[in-house]
């Protein structure tokens, strides 16, 4: 695999990268990723709060595959394979089927939307290049980080380029394979 | 040092400080002694059977039951409160939704040892679980027993999937901020790498979201799976289409209770003033008050049905938890859970932190009451009179009960040392839109 090359820059605030990128954009530049210690604003607005849709989707059939399941086997169980009469009351007693199917239903959903959440931001992993830039540890404390296609031509040129288009603390240069 | 930054340092030091403050270490030492009290309780059961403890025909379910319905009625808050205020958009909830959630988580798993005590032969508890056996046999689904089962386990697995989740961010924080390499290791583990990505924070929100929306119909349903163990038999006092939504008002009563005492003995233990406000402390006292008018409500209701429908047993058992030989019970759950809650109606005592966590309490060991009298009033006279009998604990019975709080206190003072006690990103967010 061919590793790719990325600049990351540092910045100290949420409006100062935000403001950063839209600069960055605007001069032709591809934002890869953003990197901060608190959810962006707007994350929560109704028209994207339950993106990306992988995870709701297996949430749904999580919980379908839990409901029915245990409906099923239920089913099996008390009317084929272990059919007790008791006073002539129905074996397909379905009524009586639904407390348990419930509760599997929704820990299907739970455990559907965890699997696709560990998914879909690509955890576990424990090393990542990212982690090789010392201060990308305040990532998680108070500092804010854009990725950044590297692209060709003279590395140092363009990140003292990119410092003065953005105002970053600082410029690094990352190796990433994925 | 910016204010985001005091909070992250401030919570990390609770999980990290390498020396308890005295009162620390008492607590420790308490709750020790009341884990060698369950583990010797324990013991002797599985030694000599349920004969040591008071139970005996008519009154088959006695502390362990009542302890069971207890626990995992405070179990019900943590999740609960967390995820609707999640779902609701308030974000106060970032000063109590972490230790509610692991109050939630740990006051399940102690719920659990009670019914699985209670079978006589625990070692065959998994008996009640569907598996291929070669015994040929199936649980029986249509009993609310195996319902329960099914009840518990869900609960407790969303719990701690929920609980984890939400942590994940500030392990990473705790991971970023330690400094020995034990530590880093411990806490770099946990997180898993999380890396603060945007596409990691959007499904983070996104999986945050469904889970809330699943944890809220879940708590109903479980514990209405618990009143259903009750109201699913034909004794007088039991079998009510109330005991569904009383037995959740109740659940959420002791549970907002143990919130707001926690609440208060972290805030003071840790001086977290700035992080737990007057102003949440008092929201925190008015959903408490909103419930308590909801149990008064049902207590009422409870009441008014055996006359109403005029059976005359259900009408004998009520009048006897009135007057009988455990009516003093019912008076002193009435007291702690009716009458010493209205005084939260003051805005004054709800800006009293002493009298919120006498008044916390006093719900918390009030709701104990109510399971315990709702158990034992309706069994010990049954529908025949030569079968009356009396239930009084032994003290098998007590060291079990102490046993247990001293189990949930242990292993809330180890998640006080070891984990983030306070949700730091959502705390961060707080602050930055000035709340």
């Amino acid at each position: 695999m061919t590793a790719r090359r990325h600049l990351l820059l540092e910045f100290s605030s949420a409006r100062a990268m935000t403001r950063a990128e839209s600069n960055v954009r605007d001069d032709g530049w591809t934002v890869r990723e953003w990197f901060g210690p608190t959810p962006r604003d707007g994350d929560d607005d109704i028209a994207t709060a339950l993106y990306p849709r992988s995870i709701p989707i297996a949430a749904l059939f999580g919980g379908l595959l839990g409901g029915l399941g245990c409906f099923g086997l239920e089913y099996y169980a008390a009317v084929f394979d272990y059919a007790v009469d008791v006073g002539g009351r129905p074996m397909d007693s379905a009524i009586a089927f639904v407390p348990a199917a419930l509760e599997t239903t929704l820990l299907g959903a739970a455990l559907g939307a965890v699997v696709a959440f560990l998914f879909a931001a690509r955890l576990p992993r424990f090393h990542h290049p990212l982690f090789d830039v010392a201060a990308f540890n305040r990532v998680s404390d108070n500092r804010y980080f854009l990725s950044i296609d590297a692209g060709q031509g003279d590395r140092a040129k363009r990140a003292r380029e990119l410092v003065a288009l953005t105002a970053a603390i600082a410029v690094y240069e990352v190796h990433d394979d994925a | 040092m910016s204010a985001e930054n005091a909070i992250a340092s401030r919570v990390a030091t609770i999980a990290q400080t390498t020396r308890w403050r005295r009162p620390g270490r008492m607590a420790t030492m308490i709750a020790a002694v009341l884990v060698a009290f369950f583990v010797i309780a324990v013991t002797k059961l599985l030694i000599e059977g349920p004969g040591i403890w008071g139970i005996d025909r008519p009154v088959e379910w006695g502390f362990a039951i009542a302890n069971y319905v207890w626990w995992i009625g405070m179990g019900m808050a943590g999740t609960f409160i967390s995820a609707a205020l999640l779902l609701l958009r308030q974000e106060w909830r970032a000063s109590i939704n972490r230790f509610a959630e692991a109050m939630t988580v740990f006051a399940v798993s102690v719920s659990g040892f009670f019914p699985i005590l209670h079978l006589g032969r625990p070692w065959f508890f998994y008996w009640v679980a569907p598996y291929p056996n070669k015994m040929a046999l199936w649980p029986q689904w249509r009993s609310a027993l195996t319902w329960d089962f099914f009840a518990i386990s869900a609960y407790l697995i969303v719990s701690i999937l929920y609980w984890y989740l939400g942590m994940l961010p500030d392990l990473a924080t705790l991971r970023d901020a330690a400094r020995t390499r034990r530590s880093q290791i411990f806490y770099g583990l946990l997180a898993l790498g999380w890396r603060g990505a945007h596409s990691q924070w959007q499904a983070h929100t996104t999986t945050a979201r469904l889970l809330a929306g699943i944890a809220v119909p879940l708590v109903f349903s479980v514990h209405t799976m618990v009143a259903l163990d009750f109201s699913q038999g034909i004794v007088a006092g039991w079998h009510s289409s109330l005991f569904g939504p009383f037995f959740v008002g109740g659940a959420l009563f002791s549970g907002f209770a143990m919130t707001l005492v926690l609440a208060i003995v972290l805030r003071r233990a840790f001086e977290l003033e700035r992080l737990i406000t007057d102003g949440d402390l008092d929201r925190l006292a008015k959903l408490l008050l909103a419930v308590c008018l909801f149990v008064t409500y049902c207590y009422a209701v409870d009441v008014f049905m055996p006359f109403y429908g005029g059976d005359r047993h259900e009408i004998d058992t009520t009048l006897a938890r009135f007057a009988g030989p455990y009516a003093w019970i019912y008076w002193l759950t009435l007291i702690c859970n009716v009458a010493i809650p209205q005084l939260l109606w003051s805005p004054r005592i709800r800006r009293n932190r002493i009298a919120l966590f006498f008044i916390g309490l006093g719900v918390v060991i009030g709701m104990w009451l109510e399971r315990f009298m709702l158990i034992v009033t309706s069994l010990y006279r049954s529908y025949l009179p030569a079968a009356e009998g009396r239930y009084w604990p032994t003290l098998w019975d007590w060291l079990l009960l102490l046993g247990s709080v001293g189990v949930f206190v242990a292993i809330f003072l180890l998640f006080v040392r070891l984990l983030p006690v306070l949700s730091v990103f959502e705390l961060r967010k707080r602050q930055e839109h000035g709340a």
